[in-house]
């Protein structure tokens, strides 16, 4: 049995590790990759760890430095391991499943949930036209680019203005690709000035604002696709469309909680539909540890900087909060960028261990 | 007396700065930084450059790699040219050189990623 078991190896997790860590608590992170640092070894760029380290580092480096904190304490890792079924009894009871072992059950006294997001995908947000190939998710096209070594197309578009996607509008440039240009829903971008300026107006690559995609064309290869502006209700304006020759779509378009798992625990769901899912315990299930739980749990969700130091008032956070679920746009998807999101999970958890009953 | 409006891209905050093209004065900064960024920008504009190189690693085909300091704008795509040449071969760490004075720039290439196998 273990004291805290941590789903998930990447930021959220170290970070969480070493806030959780006591030399008399038994930890486990499960990591479903063959390292550790999850969507930062593909996020190659610069600019992480501004206000936590004070330096100006890649993804790989920074996942290096949190990974670094935890050298020297006792904390186990499983790595090449998925977690596919939580059971909350007296316990939590996790069904793994990893190409060594197998399927296997591990238990735990409790359990951090850090398993980040997953970006939204075409038919979450209702793209219309053929179904060719070409068509990804700019995290997906990071991955393939950075880690893999395969360059998704040559001439690109892409969809939502989200810090993932200018990244890799600068990316899939530097290497070589033309980037015809980046169509954003809302009047303005989500992503930060900062990446307009240095990923967009540093390659002349058109930022189209109020603009969305109403027409792909293509039959195996994605061929062109078609882009209109929309008017204050999202509607698209006949006599607007422009057609751009593309083989490669990638789309930008907001990230979803992962939190799948959470399922089968008997939360209240938050019944926004498409966006973070903020889940709460019956209060009458609470004690001390699983309110902490929860609450750094909320923290990731919600990037509340609240500090809670004592289990009183934990008790009473979680009571505040579940009779009064927290606002949903402390945690938008569609306004928090990538970086920012990933930031603020490292910065902003702060969990203390407690006395076990 | 002309000025150049642009975007800060020194922190996440992207102060919206105005720089006089003359006496390169800056205004709309809210740190220091901003003025130095600003004044650059003008001058000699310069970019960090993070990018891929090819390695042998078991568990990724692509090494992570990034310019020591920033190098000028208008370099970033031979430099590109040129980190696209090397090749590394396990172990690497983080901070390993794997190109010096890249373009005699005086900036070297260095990994940002640690690989045994």
């Amino acid at each position: 049995m273990h004291d805290i078991i941590i789903i998930g190896g990447g930021a959220a997790g170290l970070s969480a590790a070493k806030e959780a860590y006591d030399p008399g608590l038994k930890i486990l992170i499960i990591e479903r990759e063959a390292q550790l640092g999850g969507i930062l070894r593909q996020c190659i760029h610069n600019g992480f760890g501004i206000h936590k380290y004070n330096l100006e580092l890649t993804g790989p480096e920074y996942a290096q430095k949190t990974h670094h904190l935890l050298e020297g304490l006792n904390i186990e890792v499983l790595m090449h391991s998925t977690v596919v079924d939580i059971i909350k009894d007296d316990h939590f009871e996790l069904t793994i499943m990893n190409p060594t072992d197998g399927e296997f059950k591990l238990t735990a006294k409790a359990i951090i949930i850090a398993s980040g997001c997953y970006e939204k995908t075409r038919s979450q947000i209702l793209l219309p036209g053929d179904r060719p190939a070409g068509i990804m998710s700019a995290g997906n096209a990071q991955r393939y680019l950075n880690l893999d070594g395969y360059m998704v197309g040559k001439k690109v578009f892409i969809l939502g203005s989200g810090d993932i996607g200018l990244i890799m509008a600068r990316r899939m440039t530097l290497e070589g690709a033309e980037v015809l240009g980046v169509a954003e829903l809302m009047p303005y971008s989500n992503g930060l000035t900062r990446n307009i300026a240095q990923c967009l107006d540093d390659f002349d690559i058109p930022l189209y604002l109020s603009h969305t995609i109403t027409d792909i064309v293509g039959k195996d290869r994605l061929e062109n696709i078609v882009i209109s502006e929309v008017d204050h209700a999202f509607n698209s304006i006949p006599g607007t469309e422009k057609t751009f020759e593309v083989d490669t779509l990638l789309l930008s378009v907001g990230l979803v909680p992962d939190i799948q798992m959470f399922e089968s625990l008997q939360f209240h769901t938050s019944p926004l539909p498409g966006r973070s899912s903020i889940s709460i315990f019956k209060p009458r299930s609470m004690d001390a540890l699983r309110a902490a739980m929860l609450y750094t749990f909320m923290t990731l969700l919600t990037g509340s900087v609240k500090k809670v130091k004592k289990p009183d008032d934990m008790q009473k956070c979680m009571l505040k909060m579940s009779s009064n679920p927290p606002p949903l746009n402390r945690w938008n998807p569609v306004k928090t960028s990538a970086m920012s999101c990933l930031n603020a999970l490292i910065m902003k958890i702060k969990m203390r261990p407690f006395s076990f009953h | 007396m002309s000025v150049k409006s642009m975007i800060c891209i020194v922190c996440p905050v992207g102060c919206h700065i105005d720089v006089d093209e003359q006496s390169l004065e800056v205004t709309g900064n809210r740190c220091p930084r901003g003025a130095v960024y600003g004044k650059k920008e003008l001058t000699d504009p310069r970019r960090m450059l993070t990018t891929t190189v090819i390695i042998n690693s078991h568990l990724q085909r692509r090494l992570p790699v990034k310019t020591t300091d920033d190098i000028p704008k208008g370099l970033l795509f031979k430099a590109m040219e040129e980190i696209n040449k090397i090749t590394v071969k396990v172990p690497v760490q983080s901070g390993d050189i794997l190109l010096k004075n890249l373009l005699n720039t005086g900036v070297d290439i260095v990994s940002t990623m640690s690989l045994e196998i």
